[in-house]
């Protein structure tokens, strides 16, 4: 199995790159949720759907009921909080901007466990369409902010949910 | 950034034969805290100037590279997708040197079960599921019987010579040494299977339509090339891995491709037999496009149907050959098939015409014939004049399985509609993009030739600033995906990255650092350092300096700076040399003003001072209490009457004593009433970068300075500048266009200034009600600006 995938990747490697995210990320105290801000093209979130549902969704076309109706679930299954996928009581989908060929979507996730200090956050979004795919995520705790570029290798961001001394 | 250094020698030195490169860093400067100074020249990182690469980043008087001419014979096997042919090569030496041996370029070798591509592969991570569509992919790789067959190799005598295949090279043994200026003939017969790019991937390959049984095939990489050998590095020695693409030699094309006789065939040159294999109305068809107005069919889509109806194994079709000729291309690639639409357009470009043509299937439509070749001559339009002109007579895009791939005079773009012929933003404007791009790269590296597979920045990074311009000239607000500085932020203060500077398949994140961030250094230096006309002054220079020719980096930045009259070292070891990230920040801000010695003035503004100092709550509190001295009034003496600020006479004297021996223009500096701030800055990313400082006054009047990176060059961690002016500073700003990638706006203020997250703003907006949001009215309760004034000297919140 190691060998089968080995080769795929060399294949994908072959072409000009241009896959990535912007991500924002910041664990909000007081509602005790990360607060995650995603720039997505819309040809990949269109791939990603299509495969998804087995049917074409235009981006630009849709409404806000039809983007929270299919992009919602989306996010919330390739999204996990420790390791595990999120329940629809963990998942809160805020809204979207759409912008010409992207969209900044906005969501909430809720941990299960509310009192832990840490929490990794695993972003596999667009992965299973574009595998070379970087997610450059910014992550903001307290006023310090960092960077880090998730990939399908290394997909995982750790967040510290305890204040932050300056 | 030891280890960072140790990086950048270590790939410079890989590609560089220069001696000097063990003297690359002044020694560790115990007495500056070990940091290394960012203004340090980079000329010791560099190859030392030679006959073949002057100091001033020209070809030398003795610069040379060498030719190789090929005459190719190649037939397409439809049934088989497979490629065999004979190729006679002249190589003409044109190296000081004499030559045992010859290296050839086997990239269909990367297909190959053996390969080092996929030996060398790393572990993935097995995690997550496999998609059925990667299992397939596996599965076909696994099975693909690729990689060249080679049959003979013979001399111009035919006697066989040695040869030896070392991975995606071949190394051809000459019976005698090539002497300098001396030239060779010698035959290669090949074969081999085409690889199904949209199932295995790849540079060229097949798609097959399952719905007519047809395929186009995009053919590149596929005949044994001569290496490049060169003054910087002798043979290029880096095997065809998968990141880094290519270098050639230039040399002149002769190439015969026998086809199935119902194909329509686009390649590199011209085509010199248009009347064997192109119908009259076709003839005809090509030759009014070359002065019409607009884009016109030499195929139609209704021909190009009734051509994929055919049944390709019942028919038996016959062959024809299509001859192309290609003077001065470093490569040679092709696209055919039954499925072509094929449009045209002349375009003129100085004293000549350039035929734009683009070749795609009818599931390329309606968007097609719309873009693409409008696309090709915008291109042209905007390169050339950055640039020098298009020199080629064909500029063509083929759409096939390939996104995005480029090769001399013809380009492979993927982007199509949906089914039912309707597309989005995102496939129209990815089309657009893609084209600009890959046409572009007949500039980089197709003419100016630099080592692809060695730097891929070089060829990748220019094109993509160029095609930026491109891009924005095409319509306003066009949704360029790189080029503006604030795109890169998250990248560049992300961890786990390499330098620009480092070798193709050593690049990590090979988007943004191969494509992005040096498009975006060139559009910072442009933009913000050197301003447009230098920059493009110098940028030309540089293109047409190497056009056709073979330049290095060292070449490429020498001449920028030698071009445009600026020291650039600190920018291109900060941008290309090292990881760092621009976070510029405003610590704090001193006002000072000129105390004339005047012993009223001063009295009067020392009184303000105290009358204006805030009592404490004590002070205030005991102030209606009755006093024992106003009891008794005995008690009090001299002291209590006091008045510290009292002027005497004497004081008067003095003064005026000081100012009458002061000149005229003494006493007038004495008066003036100017305010002078100085701003501490610092350096928190560590890369250097001018100051773009914006400054709102107090009377509602602003202005932007632009402080140049040399004020760093003292201390590149913090730096004071001097603002003097007769207003009243109420505001400051650093960057406030995003124009130098700083990559923290939260400490660019003064007063600090709290900038919300993306997030924060997202729902502050939503919370607004409609008339809100007409009027742009915040809440009150929403106030996250935070923008109040604070006194003159308030640290900053850094």
């Amino acid at each position: 199995m190691l060998t089968l995938l080995l080769t795929v990747l060399t294949s994908t490697w072959l072409l000009h790159p241009g896959h990535s995210t912007r991500v924002e990320v910041q664990w909000n105290g007081e509602s005790e949720r990360i607060e995650l801000a995603i720039r997505i093209d819309h040809g990949d979130l269109e791939a990603a759907l299509r495969k998804r549902l087995g049917r074409v969704v235009r981006i630009e076309a849709l409404t806000d009921q039809q983007a929270q109706q299919w992009i919602a679930p989306y996010l919330q299954d390739t999204l996990r909080l420790d390791g595990s996928k999120l329940t629809a009581e963990q998942f809160t989908w805020v809204g979207w901007e759409r912008k010409q060929i992207s969209s900044w979507i906005y969501t909430e996730l809720k941990p299960e466990q509310p009192a832990a200090t840490q929490l990794s956050l695993q972003i596999l979004t667009l992965l299973e369409v574009e595998p070379e795919l970087n997610h450059v995520v910014t992550l903001r705790q307290g006023e310090q902010q960092e960077s880090r570029v998730l990939s399908k290798e290394k997909p995982v961001i750790v967040i510290t949910t305890a204040p932050v001394t300056p | 950034m030891y280890r960072f250094i140790a990086t950048a020698i270590w790939t410079l030195a890989f590609a560089l034969t220069a001696a000097g490169l063990a003297v690359a860093q002044p020694l560790e400067n115990s007495k500056y805290g070990g940091r290394p100074d960012p203004f340090y020249p980079i000329e010791s990182w560099l190859a030392s100037p030679n006959e073949q690469r002057t100091a001033s980043g020209a070809p030398g008087p003795g610069y040379w590279q060498q030719q190789a001419d090929y005459v190719i014979e190649a037939t397409l096997d439809d049934s088989r997708q497979r490629i065999s042919g004979q190729e006679k090569i002249t190589y003409v030496n044109r190296s000081p040197h004499p030559l045992h041996y010859l290296w050839f370029q086997l990239d269909q070798n990367m297909y190959r079960t053996d390969s080092e591509s996929l030996l060398a592969s790393r572990a993935p991570n097995l995690d997550n599921r496999v998609p059925f569509s990667l299992l397939r992919s596996i599965i076909a790789r696994q099975s693909f019987p690729g990689g060249f067959e080679i049959a003979s190799i013979t001399d111009a005598q035919q006697q066989p010579l040695a040869y030896t295949v070392v991975g995606t090279m071949m190394r051809v043994d000459l019976s005698e040494p090539l002497q300098p200026e001396g030239s060779i003939e010698l035959q290669i017969a090949f074969a081999y299977n085409i690889v199904d790019a949209k199932l295995i991937g790849g540079r060229g390959g097949y798609e097959f339509f399952p719905g007519d049984g047809n395929s186009i095939y995009e053919i590149a990489q596929w005949y044994p090339r001569l290496v490049a050998y060169t003054d910087y590095a002798g043979w290029q020695h880096q095997h065809y891995v998968g990141k880094g693409e290519f270098t050639l030699e230039f040399g002149d094309f002769v190439v015969r491709l026998t086809v199935p006789d119902d194909m329509v065939v686009a390649a590199t040159g011209e085509l010199q037999n248009p009347t064997e294999v192109l119908s009259e109305v076709q003839r005809q068809r090509l030759e009014t496009a070359a002065t019409a107005a607009e884009p016109m069919f030499i195929v139609t889509p209704d021909e190009a149907k009734q051509s994929e109806k055919r049944d390709r194994f019942r028919d038996k079709p016959g062959t024809k050959t299509w001859e192309f000729h290609a003077p001065n291309v470093r490569d040679f690639a092709f696209a055919a098939s039954r499925k072509f639409i094929w449009d045209a357009v002349g375009h003129r470009l100085g004293d000549r015409t350039v035929m734009a043509m683009s070749y795609y299937p009818n599931e390329a439509e309606p968007l097609w014939s719309r873009y693409s070749t409008a696309s090709i001559v915008h291109t042209l339009d905007v390169y050339s004049r950055y640039t020098f002109d298009y020199p080629y007579p064909v500029a063509i895009s083929v759409n096939g399985p390939i996104y995005g791939m480029e090769y001399p005079m013809i380009c492979f773009n993927g982007p199509r509609p949906e089914s039912d012929g309707t597309y989005s933003k995102a496939t129209k404007y990815g089309l657009i993009s893609v084209i600009i791009h890959e046409v572009g790269h007949n500039w980089f590296p197709m003419i100016v030739n630099s080592d692809e597979r060695q730097w891929s920045w070089m060829d990748e990074g220019l094109n993509t600033f160029l095609q930026y311009l491109a891009e924005q000239e095409w319509e306003t607000d066009y949704p360029s995906r790189r080029g503006e500085p604030a795109d890169i932020v998250g990248f560049m203060r992300s961890s786990n990255q390499r330098p620009i500077m480092t070798q193709s398949e050593s690049t990590i994140q090979f988007g943004n650092n191969a494509y992005g961030k040096p498009a975006t250094a060139l559009n910072i230096l442009r933009e913000t350092i050197l301003g447009r006309e230098l920059f493009d002054f110098a940028f030309k220079e540089y293109a047409n300096r190497w056009r056709f020719k073979r330049p290095t980096p060292e070449d490429f930045f020498r001449t920028i700076s030698d071009a445009s009259g600026h020291d650039l070292d600190w920018f291109w070891r900060g941008w290309f040399f090292s990881t760092d990230h621009v976070d510029l920040a405003i610590d704090r801000v001193r006002l000072y003003q000129i105390d004339a010695g005047d012993p009223d003035e001063s009295a009067e503004a020392q009184r303000l001072e105290r009358d204006a100092k805030p009592q404490s709550i004590s002070q205030e509190r005991n102030a209606e209490l009755p006093k024992r001295v106003d009891l008794q009034p005995g008690l009090k003496d001299f002291y209590n009457d006091y008045d510290e600020f009292e002027v005497t006479e004497e004081d008067r004297k003095a003064f005026r004593k000081f100012l009458d021996g002061l000149d005229a223009d003494e006493q007038k500096l004495l008066k003036r009433k100017s305010n002078f701030y100085v701003v501490s800055f610092r350096n928190l990313g560590g890369l250097i970068s001018p100051i773009i400082l914006h400054v709102s006054y107090e009377d509602g009047s602003d202005e932007r300075l632009v402080i140049p990176a040399s004020i760093w060059n003292q201390d590149p961690r913090a730096v004071d500048k001097l603002i003097i002016t007769d207003k009243t500073i109420q505001r400051l700003e650093i960057d406030p266009q995003q124009q130098t990638a700083d990559a923290e706006a939260s400490n660019n203020h003064w007063p600090p200034k709290l900038v919300p997250s993306r997030f924060k703003l997202f729902k502050n907006e939503q919370q607004k009600n409609p008339m809100q949001k007409k009027a742009d009215v915040t809440p009150k309760d929403e106030d996250i600006g935070g923008d109040a004034q604070q006194p003159a000297d308030q640290r900053g919140n850094n």
